[in-house]
């Protein structure tokens, strides 16, 4: 099944990286109203289809489009519509960091050390945030034009946050 | 998702595990990471007369990415630097029966081996050109 629209066509929401949660969630709720089994009890085959196939898009759709990463995902693959990026590439440097925290946390975990782990955890917070704020700026700009340079800095925005986020979640 | 007992097994008892001298001319380092997760695998070998001597790792990651990398540890050793450069990700897919969500893990570790290898040749001059090229038309075949 090919999609014949994105997402945001599902939910009506303009196609962009900020989406209004609680808009997302208002509509989500009176779309899948609209196509819930129960008016479906005496529908044809083919209506009860096509409103299963609908639900499953209602479904996938909002919880791609709830979670900030996996926004950022699809929204990155729509502006791409087929050019191939790199899809491992980071900023120079950065894997050696990751590697370097993550030892960190070891070490941390072999020796407790509550204040150190505490400013562990603020130090990939603050970086995580810094991830967010280049990404709402690049997708603002890649939005308006989508070139190359672009769309691959937004790729290794995205693989930035992978790591980090594996990061906090030792932390946690 | 259970794990194959070759995975609990290298999991649980990982080879190799360490690290070598970075700044040892002999010494190659690798460093690799899976975006699709976030893991972080480094892995080095020791060349001496062109056989991989001794290789470390330290993998975090998932269970699959840890045997993964421990494998690949075990399998390069007494290898010649060509000879490790044609493990594929698919034996390793096959030696720990690892299933499709896993195998990125696989070629975490086939990476991590090219990595390791690009880097010692680097310190020696050797042009790694043809690797790289290689490597290049493996991703393609792979995605």
């Amino acid at each position: 099944m090919t999609p014949e629209r994105d997402y945001f066509q599902v939910f009506g929401l303009a196609r962009g990286y900020a989406v209004d949660l609680a808009e997302l969630d208002a509509r989500y709720e009176r779309l899948s109203f609209d196509v819930h089994p129960d008016f479906f009890a005496a529908a044809t085959p083919a209506e009860k289809q096509r409103a299963e196939r609908l639900a499953a898009e209602l479904n996938a759709g909002y919880r791609t489009l709830r979670d900030e990463p996996e926004r950022a995902a699809y929204l990155l693959g729509l502006l791409a519509a087929g050019r191939a990026l790199d899809t491992r590439q980071l900023p120079a440097g950065f894997l050696q960091q990751m590697f370097a925290l993550q030892e960190q946390v070891d070490e941390l975990e072999a020796a407790p050390e509550p204040a150190a782990k505490a400013e562990l955890g603020r130090a990939v917070a603050a970086r995580l945030d810094a991830v967010r704020a280049e990404r709402v700026a690049l997708f603002a700009r890649a939005l308006a034009g989508a070139t190359p340079e672009l769309l691959q800095a937004l790729q290794s925005n995205v693989n930035c946050e992978k790591y980090l986020l594996r990061l906090q979640a030792r932390l946690a | 998702m259970a794990y194959s007992n070759k995975v609990i097994d290298h999991y649980s008892n990982p080879r190799n595990v360490g690290v070598l001298d970075k700044s040892d001319p002999n010494v190659g380092t690798g460093m690799v990471g899976a975006p699709e997760c976030g893991d972080v695998m480094k892995l080095q070998i020791k060349v001496e007369n062109d056989v991989i001597v001794d290789a470390k790792f330290k993998t975090f990651g998932c269970g699959s990415a840890i045997a993964s990398s421990s494998l690949a540890t075990e399998w390069i050793k007494g290898r010649t630097v060509d000879d490790a450069m044609k493990i594929r990700n698919t034996e390793i897919v096959q030696e720990l029966s690892l299933p499709p969500v896993k195998i990125h893990c696989s070629v975490l570790a086939e990476d991590a081996i090219k990595s390791a290898i690009a880097d010692y040749k680097r310190k020696h001059g050797q042009a790694a050109t043809t690797q790289q090229q290689e490597q290049q038309t493996q991703q393609q075949a792979r995605s």
